[in-house]
C-alpha cells in the first residue's frame, strides 16, 4: 500500500512541473503582455517606450522568459505568488482573504451532491424497472440539463425574493456568526449541489445496475442474504470506484460553478475574485487561482487513486 | 444393493446422518409451468414438469439450452424474473413455495434451499474478503449468539478446503476456479441448506478438478443427506454421480427414472439422440452426432413422457 502511494506521488511531479509551465506561460499567452496590463493597458499613445523598458527592468521582465520561469518557480516555493497590479497587495493577502467563503461552498456543496447523489442513485438502480427508479432519472436528468445560472436566479427569486425563506443576496463571513454564514450560504450551496449531485446520481446508478446484474449478486441472492445487504454491502462498494474517481472532477467544475454562484448572490470568494483578476488582466491573482485550484485537483486525484486501491484489492494488486 | 450401501455409509460416517433419513423426498415439483410474457410474445419456459427431490440423493437434470433446466432450478430458488408467471406448485416441508411472497420465500433460500452457478471466479463479491463473505451469509441465517464463525471454518473443511486461514482471508481473485465453487458450496453449508440446486456447476472448471467438485458433492450428499439436482447439459456428467435422471426438452419432461436405467434402456428418441452426443474414448470422431431436423421430428411426435420403474427404491 506504501509503495503505491508512493508511486502515485512520484508520477504526478511531471504533471505537477508542466503544469506551473503552463499556468507562468498564461500571461505571455494573453492579449497585451504583462507590463501592459501593469501600466493600466491604456490607449497607445499613453504608454512611451521609456515607461514601459522601465517597468521591464523593474519587474525583471527584460530578462529571458526561462530566468523569469526560474524567478517565479522558486518565488513560489518561498511562497511568494507575486503582487496584484490592482490592489498592490501579495496575492497571497488576496487568497487567503477569498478562499474560505469558495472553500465552504463548494466542500458544502460536495457533501450535499455526496449525500444526495448517492441516496439517489442507489434507488434509481434498485428501482430501475419501476415508476420509482424511472422517476429519479427523469429528475437528475432535468437537473444535469438545468444551467446554474438559471437555476440561481428562480431560487433566488422565488425562496429568496418573493417567499423570504433564505436570504435571496448577501454573505456574512463565518467569522462574524456561524449561524448566519450558514444561513446565507444554504440557497447558493443547493443551487451549486444541483448539477454534480445529478451527475453523481447518474454515476452510482449505472454502476449500481452493472454490480446487481453480476453472477456475485444472483450468488448472494441464492443465499438468502437480506436486499438491503445486497444492495449497500454486495453491490455498492463494487459501485463506489466510479464515484471515487468522480469527486476531483466534480470538484474542479464546482469550482467552475462558483463564478456565476457567487455572482448571483454576492458571495466575496474566489469566483467573484476570478471574474475580476481576468476582465482586470490582474495576471498574478489570475496564475495563483490556478495555482491553487489546480494543486487542490492533483491532491484530490491523489486521494481518489488511494482510496480505489482500498477499496479495491485488484488494483491494489496490479499497482503492486 | 442400494439399500445396503446406504446403511453402509451411514455406518462409516457414525451418527452424521441417521440412514432412516435416505430416500424421503423432501422437495417436489408438480406441474410446474413458467411462462414470460414480453412485447415480442409469450414464451413457455416449463410446461408443466413433475420432479421430486429427495435426502441424500442426487436427480440429475439433462436437456440442450432452452430445455427449461435451469428455469426448474430458479422457481424452487424464487430467483426467476418478476416479469415470470410460475403455475403449479413446488413443497418443501409442507410448504408451496410458489405461493409464498418473495418476503416469506426469503427465508428459505440459504437456510433450507440454495443455489449454485457455472461461473466459478465471478460468482463470489471480487472486493470482498471471502471469509467476510461466508460470514456475512452465514449470520443472515445464524441464531442470535450462535458461533457463525466456527460454523464458516467447518463448513470450509467439510468441502477439503486446507489452510481455512489463507482460504478466509483471500479476495476471490487469489483463488483457483475449483476453490471458489468449493467456497460457495461451503457457503451453501453454513447457511444450512439442505436440498442444493447446482446448475453446471462444473462446466467451467477442467476435467480433473470437475472429478473432484462431483465427488465433494456425491460426498456431502451420502454423508449430510443433502438433496441435490446437478444440472448439465453433459449427460456424461451425470451418468457419474447421479441416483435420478431426469431429461428435459422445451419445457418437459420426457423421460426419468433411475440413472442406471435410462442410461441403459434410453425409451425416447430425444434421450437417445442426446446419448448420441456423447464422446466415448475410441470412439471416432464420426460417431458423435448433432441433432437432426429428421430426429427433431421424431422428438416431438411423441407425447408421453417415457417413465422408469420409481426412482425412489432405496
Amino acid at each position: 500500500m506504501r509503495a503505491t502511494i508512493l508511486r502515485r506521488i512520484a508520477t504526478s511531479i511531471p504533471t505537477i512541473i508542466i503544469s506551473t509551465m503552463l499556468i507562468f506561460g498564461l500571461r505571455y499567452l494573453l492579449p497585451g503582455g504583462p507590463v501592459q496590463a501593469m501600466l493600466g493597458g491604456g490607449a497607445e499613445g499613453e504608454i512611451t517606450e521609456e515607461q514601459i523598458a522601465a517597468m521591464e527592468e523593474r519587474f525583471g521582465l527584460d530578462a529571458p522568459v526561462p530566468v523569469q520561469y526560474w524567478h517565479w518557480l522558486t518565488n513560489l516555493l518561498q511562497g511568494d505568488l507575486g503582487t496584484s497590479y490592482y490592489s498592490q497587495q501579495p496575492v497571497t493577502t488576496v487568497l487567503g482573504q477569498r478562499i474560505l467563503p469558495s472553500l465552504e461552498l463548494i466542500i458544502g456543496s460536495l457533501i450535499v451532491s455526496i449525500l444526495v447523489g448517492t441516496a439517489l442513485g442507489i434507488i434509481a438502480a434498485v428501482r430501475r424497472d419501476r415508476p420509482t427508479g424511472r422517476t429519479v432519472q427523469l429528475m437528475t436528468g432535468f437537473g444535469l440539463a438545468v444551467p446554474d445560472f438559471w437555476l440561481g436566479a428562480v431560487a433566488a427569486g422565488t425562496l429568496g425574493l418573493a417567499l423570504g425563506i433564505f436570504p435571496a443576496v448577501g454573505f456574512t463571513p463565518l467569522s462574524e456568526s456561524l449561524g448566519d454564514n450558514l444561513y446565507t450560504l444554504t440557497l447558493p450551496v443547493l443551487v451549486l449541489a444541483v448539477v454534480t449531485a445529478s451527475f453523481l446520481a447518474r454515476h452510482i446508478s449505472s454502476a449500481m445496475a452493472s454490480a446487481l446484474d453480476s453472477p456475485y449478486i444472483r450468488t448472494a441472492w441464492a443465499m438468502g442474504l437480506p436486499p438491503r445487504t445486497i444492495y449497500l454491502n454486495c453491490a455498492l462498494r463494487n459501485a463506489l470506484g466510479p464515484v471515487i474517481t468522480f469527486i476531483p472532477l466534480a470538484f474542479a467544475g464546482l469550482v467552475g460553478g462558483t463564478v456565476l454562484v457567487e455572482s448571483i448572490f454576492a458571495i466575496p470568494g474566489l469566483g467573484t475574485e476570478i471574474m475580476r483578476s481576468v476582465t482586470s488582466q490582474d495576471y498574478p491573482v489570475v496564475q495563483g487561482i490556478v495555482l491553487l485550484v489546480g494543486v487542490l485537483v492533483a491532491l484530490l486525484n491523489l486521494f481518489a487513486d488511494v482510496a480505489l486501491a482500498f477499496i479495491d484489492p485488484r488494483i491494489r494488486r496490479s499497482a503492486a | 444393493m442400494p439399500v445396503m450401501t446406504s446403511t453402509h455409509r451411514a455406518a462409516a460416517t457414525g451418527s452424521l446422518e441417521p440412514a432412516t433419513g435416505s430416500g424421503e423426498q423432501v422437495l417436489t415439483v408438480e406441474g410446474l409451468s413458467v411462462t414470460f410474457s414480453t412485447s415480442r410474445g409469450t414464451t413457455h419456459a416449463l410446461r408443466g414438469v413433475d420432479l421430486a427431490l429427495r435426502k441424500g440423493q442426487i436427480v440429475g437434470v439433462a436437456g440442450e439450452s432452452g430445455s427449461g433446466k435451469t428455469t426448474a432450478a430458479l422457481a424452487a430458488t424464487g430467483l426467476l424474473a418478476r416479469t415470470a408467471e410460475v403455475d403449479g406448485a413446488i413443497r418443501y416441508d409442507g410448504v408451496d413455495l410458489v405461493s409464498l411472497p418473495e418476503k416469506k420465500l426469503r427465508r428459505y433460500r440459504g437456510r433450507h434451499l440454495a443455489m449454485i452457478f457455472q461461473e466459478t471466479g465471478s460468482a463470489l463479491n471480487p472486493v470482498i474478503r471471502v471469509g467476510d463473505q461466508l460470514m456475512m451469509a452465514a449470520r443472515a441465517h445464524a441464531t442470535k449468539g450462535a458461533d457463525v464463525r466456527q460454523r464458516v471454518t467447518q463448513a470450509l473443511a467439510d468441502v477439503r478446503l486446507d489452510d481455512v486461514d489463507r482460504v478466509m482471508r483471500s479476495y476471490p481473485h487469489e483463488l483457483s476456479g475449483g476453490m471458489c465453487q468449493r467456497v460457495i458450496i461451503a457457503m451453501a453449508l453454513s447457511c444450512g441448506s439442505q436440498v442444493l440446486f447446482a446448475d453446471e456447476p462444473t462446466t467451467a472448471l477442467d476435467v480433473s478438478v470437475q472429478r473432484e467438485i462431483l465427488d465433494l458433492i456425491r460426498g456431502l450428499v451420502d454423508q449430510r443427506g443433502l438433496a441435490v439436482m446437478l444440472i448439465s447439459h453433459d449427460l456424461a456428467v451425470l451418468s457419474e454421480v447421479c441416483d435420478d435422471l431426469v431429461v428435459m426438452y422445451r419445457g418437459q419432461v420426457v423421460e426419468t427414472g433411475p440413472a442406471e436405467a435410462v442410461l441403459r434402456d434410453p425409451g425416447h428418441p430425444y434421450t437417445q439422440a442426446l446419448l448420441g452426443c456423447i464422446p466415448t474414448v475410441g470412439g471416432s470422431h464420426e460417431d458423435l452426432r448433432e441433432i437432426t431436423a429428421e430426429q427433431r421430428r421424431l422428438i416431438e411426435s411423441v407425447d408421453e413422457p417415457v417413465v422408469h420403474g420409481s426412482g425412489g427404491g432405496r
